[in-house]
């Protein structure tokens, strides 16, 4: 057990995050540990989901938890009787607290009343909807197995089924999309009045589709300058619906900031569960073997599901720290960062913020160092200067 | 005829002229085997002696001058095969091996034909009065046209074709005839056992256990172990504690005497104290010199430098280490502004410098910056001062140059005649002088040209080489430095002069070059969060820029959970890149970008 943590980082998870790998099918851009449908035996799901409820039923939660996020993949893709015993089991091993905030992913493709209605009678307190585009040219590449009109149809269910919270995802510097296309993608879906938007600058991961038809010439990464004005008008545009911005990708009403997503931000322990899943518990980053397979046969055979352990220490807290905050609106707030890590942890940083604050790259307020949106679009680079 | 005289007579001394992949290795295997040497070997691979120990703690001396036994008409032969060194740089230490011996094979495969390092090895041996056999190889193959390079042998080197032996190294055939050739037409060494000592130094190498071992060509007299010894050039003596004779592995005896071939250990700390072509005699004889004896001269010159500036002694020991099997590299401590303390090492030629760079990566582990490679310029002041530079940020910017020198190279190639205009235009190209055309036969030609070294340390090689679909082959050596128009071109960037980027180009060329230049700096530099002005300049005058635009995004889209750690370890990896750049001011240049001044092309 690592000793020269923070006592934060050492107490008790509040956030448990369970991840179903499965999906309808691929799409193209998705670097996330999911299979499509054609991958999966009949039968998996269901040995998956009670894989699942044995690894949580070993955490032996105790203290109430404040936030559940079920990810993937496609939750959305469980059966009613699969989602039912695994919200039951979440029910029974993982107490909650009243007010805590419970997210489910879904696919504007898979969406079904039924259940819909079976995850608000739990308790599922917030839908995240992977919208993605509105451009059915756009998402037909993209490999989605949805319409516009499917995200339409879910918002609607969802706001009639009474859930307080949803989210949309959007993706923006899209091949093809373009500026005005995008702009009237985000015009639609705040027309919605989400009270949560996640907008995504399209990444080109290793091993995804969409990133072998690039280095094969097929599709051509957005210009910056495109992409950078594709951001600065989301900015505008969202803020006029009264979403701000509180972390680079994300947009949210006032009261409906994505909780669970917080915690990672603030680089604070939780559970995760499940094939891939990743969890930080008593200093030690683990994450789970990837394969469903696997992962189903290690819990059958009474064996740890952990594939890679990463002991934190104190160095490796602290600039996780620095990029996950810098991330964030909040930023890092010296107070916080000097409880957790002793004073004088930002001696060395300072000198760097002063520059950066010189540069237009971040500003100091309310005991707080934070991005400037300029700061946010060159992040990665700031970030590099973190370290020593 | 004395009993040592008789001896004398019965020995032949030759080394194997030949251009890479024409079968030289292949026919010095196979005369050993013919010969039984190899087969001597596996015996004694069996035998536990010194040299199977010494094996064991992992020596491997590379036996330069192998004794092998012949017998013609019943005679018995002692026979020492000289190697000589592979490539163009190292043509001083070529015509030292060359003076070890009294003859040559010229060895051309009969597929390819001559090649003009071929031809300028061929003509150093004629130079030194080497009887030379000339043979084609591989002349069983069925691309083989054995007449047409016969005559190109006679045509370019002038030995008649008619004498030309028709071998194949890799089946053996015709090798047996070639070595009753060797006794037939090479003399035997003219030396005199009786006279007093003189031995020609042709080769060295350093051996951790056991020092310098000195390779040796017994000229006169004789030389045997506990004899007091001492070399004319480097004015240095010592006592013999071993000599002997590669057959091939090293083996003890108790003498040497003239024409043989052997090696000498005399607890020679350094290869430093050895020079190549010197003269051994007794401590207390006094002889001539043999002639032919040249310090080497470095031509070439670049800077090396630790990229993690904590590296510095490191590099040194890497450079000390390397110095100590290399007399004809050197190195001293040099401070650039832009890239800190490092040293300037000197090399016989572009080839030279690779493969000590090579060395030095791969055997250091160091990650080095090295600054483009310069010639070295002779220059002289305004108050009639001459010195020699080795490094363009040597070059005086202050008005006070009257006059400076760059060497000149006597350039041969050989290329297929369908590629002459390709190559003429490259030689011009190259501020080249055209000499003389020679045919060889309808389908080549050797060409002679002068060009400036500084224009063919660079890309010349590739350049022909593409030109010519690999055909084309080369050879140069240095004659005379000779006045040009030349200016020193600076680099600054972000406003900081980077001394390391600056090169001496012709006035001619400056703008060009300075343009070109900065564009490919432009691309080699990435992008930082602020726009970077490029600028080339000559004296105080700017004469090209251009800007490095700044980054203006660079953002991860998603950061949940797992993605934390991923990022903490990405960052990690990316700050270790980063380290192995240069910072100049605050511009963090890339290696790569240092040799961007090499790869500027005419065309571009």
């Amino acid at each position: 057990m690592p000793s020269d943590l923070p006592a934060y980082a050492l107490a008790p998870p509040r956030s448990l995050y369970v991840h179903i790998p499965f999906c309808e099918s691929k799409c193209s851009y998705c670097a996330f540990n999911s299979v499509g449908r054609e991958h999966t035996p009949s039968g998996q799901i269901s040995a998956y989901v009670d894989a699942l409820i044995r690894e949580l039923t070993e955490l032996r939660i105790h203290q109430p938890l404040e936030t559940i996020y079920i990810g993937g993949g496609t939750p959305s893709i469980l059966d009613r009787s699969s989602w039912n015993r695994l919200a039951e089991a979440i029910l029974r091993h993982a107490p909650l607290e009243a007010k805590a905030e419970w997210t489910v992913e879904m696919n504007p493709g898979t969406l079904h009343d039924a259940k819909l209605r079976d995850y608000r009678s739990v308790g599922v307190t917030r839908i995240s909807l992977g919208a993605q585009s509105l451009d059915p040219l756009i998402l037909r590449s993209l490999e989605r197995i949805h319409s516009p009109e499917d995200v339409f149809r879910a918002v609607d269910r969802i706001v009639e089924e009474g859930f307080p919270s949803f989210n949309l995802d959007l993706i923006y510097g899209l091949p093809g999309q373009g500026l005005q296309s995008f702009e009237s993608d985000l015009d639609a879906l705040l027309a919605l009045d989400p009270p949560h938007l996640a907008l995504y600058n399209l990444q080109f991961e290793d091993g995804t589709t969409l990133s072998l038809q690039r280095l094969g010439g097929h599709v051509e990464e957005e210009r910056e300058e495109v992409q950078i004005a594709m951001f600065t008008s989301a900015c505008e545009r969202t803020a006029a619906h009264g979403l701000l911005q509180y972390e680079i990708s994300n947009f949210a009403l006032p009261g409906h900031r994505a909780r669970h997503n917080e915690v990672y931000w603030e680089n604070a322990p939780y559970f995760g569960i499940g094939a891939g899943a990743w969890g930080c518990v008593g200093g030690v980053r683990y994450r789970n073997v990837c394969s469903a397979d696997r992962y189903i046969k290690r819990i059958e055979a009474g064996e740890s599901p952990r594939d890679e352990n990463d002991v934190l220490d104190r160095d490796a807290l602290f600039l996780e720290s620095l990029v996950v905050m810098l991330r964030h609106v909040n930023g890092i707030d010296k107070s916080l960062m000097e409880e957790r890590f002793g004073s004088g942890c930002l001696d060395e940083s300072i000198p760097l913020f002063q520059r950066w604050i010189a540069s237009g790259w971040m500003h100091w307020r309310d005991g707080r160092w934070a991005l400037t949106q300029a700061g946010q679009l060159v992040s990665d680079s700031l970030f590099l200067e973190l370290l020593p | 005829m004395s009993e040592s005289n008789e001896k004398t007579a019965r020995i032949r001394n030759f080394c194997i002229i030949a251009h890479i992949d024409h079968g030289k290795s292949t026919l010095a295997d196979r005369i050993m085997e013919i010969t039984g040497t190899v087969d001597e070997r596996k015996r004694r691979d069996q035998l536990l002696d010194d040299m199977d120990l010494e094996r064991e703690r992992g020596i491997t001396i590379k036996a330069k001058a192998v004794e092998i036994h012949w017998e013609k008409d019943g005679i018995p032969y002692v026979m020492h095969l000289i190697d000589t060194p592979g490539h163009v740089d190292f043509s001083y230490e070529v015509s030292r091996s060359m003076a070890a011996c009294e003859g040559a094979v010229l060895l051309v495969d009969a597929a390819q034909g001559v090649e003009a390092q071929t031809a300028a090895n061929t003509w150093l041996a004629v130079d030194s009065d080497l009887e030379i056999i000339p043979v084609l190889n591989k002349v069983d193959l069925p691309v083989a046209r054995p007449d047409e390079v016969a005559m190109e042998i006679e045509s370019v080197l002038g030995l008649p074709a008619e004498e030309v032996m028709h071998i194949s190294a890799k089946t053996g055939k015709g090798v047996a005839e070639l070595l009753d050739r060797v006794v037939e037409r090479i003399p035997p060494p003219s030396g005199d056992p009786e006279s007093e000592l003189q031995a020609l130094i042709f080769d060295s190498v350093f051996d951790d256990y056991r020092g310098v071992i000195v390779y040796v060509r017994i000229v006169n007299g004789r030389v045997k172990k506990r004899d007091r010894i001492r070399m004319l050039g480097a004015h240095k003596a010592y006592e013999v504690l071993e000599l002997g004779k590669f057959r091939p592995d090293m083996v003890a005896v108790e003498e040497l005497a003239a024409g043989e071939v052997g090696y000498l250990i005399c607890n020679i700390k350094t290869i430093h104290d050895v020079k190549i072509g010197d003269t051994v005699t007794h401590q207390k004889t006094e002889v001539e010199a043999l002639p032919g004896y040249e310090e080497p001269i470095p031509y070439v010159y670049c800077g090396l430098y630790p990229s993690n500036p904590g590296d510095y002694e490191n590099l040194r020991a890497a450079l000390d280490k390397l110095h100590l099997n290399d007399a004809s590299f050197n190195f001293e401590p040099e401070t650039s502004d832009a890239l800190g303390f490092g040293f300037r090492a000197g090399f016989l030629g572009l080839l030279h410098m690779e493969i000590v760079q090579e060395r030095l990566e791969r055997e250091s582990g160091i990650d080095l910056v090295q600054t483009p490679p310069n010639v070295t310029y002779e220059l002289q002041t305004t108050d009639n001062r001459e010195f020699l530079i080795d490094s363009p940020s040597k070059f005086p910017d202050d008005g006070t140059v009257k006059e400076i020198r760059e060497p000149i190279a006597e350039v041969n190639m050989i290329v297929p005649s369908t590629s002459i205009g390709a190559i003429m235009r490259l030689c011009e190209d190259r501020r080249g002088v055209y000499i003389k055309t020679e045919y060889l036969g309808t389908e080549r030609v050797l060409l002679h040209y002068e060009i400036p070294l500084s224009e063919i340390i660079f890309d010349f090689y590739d350049k022909l080489k593409s030109s010519t679909k690999g055909y084309g082959t080369m050879d140069y050596h240095v004659k005379e430095y000779r006045a040009a128009n030349l200016v020193k071109l600076r680099v600054l960037v972000n406003g900081t002069d980077v001394d390391a980027l600056s090169m001496i180009v012709h006035r001619d060329e400056s703008t060009r070059k300075g343009r070109q230049l900065l564009i490919k700096l432009k691309k080699e530099i990435p992008r930082h969060l602020f726009e970077i002005p490029l600028q080339a300049a000559i004296g105080g005058k700017i004469i090209a820029r251009e800007n490095i635009r700044a980054m203006r995004k660079n953002v991860t889209a998603k950061c949940y959970g797992g993605d934390i750690t991923r990022k903490r370890k990405l960052l990690e990896k990316q700050k270790e890149g980063k380290r192995r750049m240069k910072s100049v001011g605050n511009v963090e240049i890339p290696q790569s970008a240092f040799f961007a001044a090499l790869k500027l092309d005419r065309d571009e």
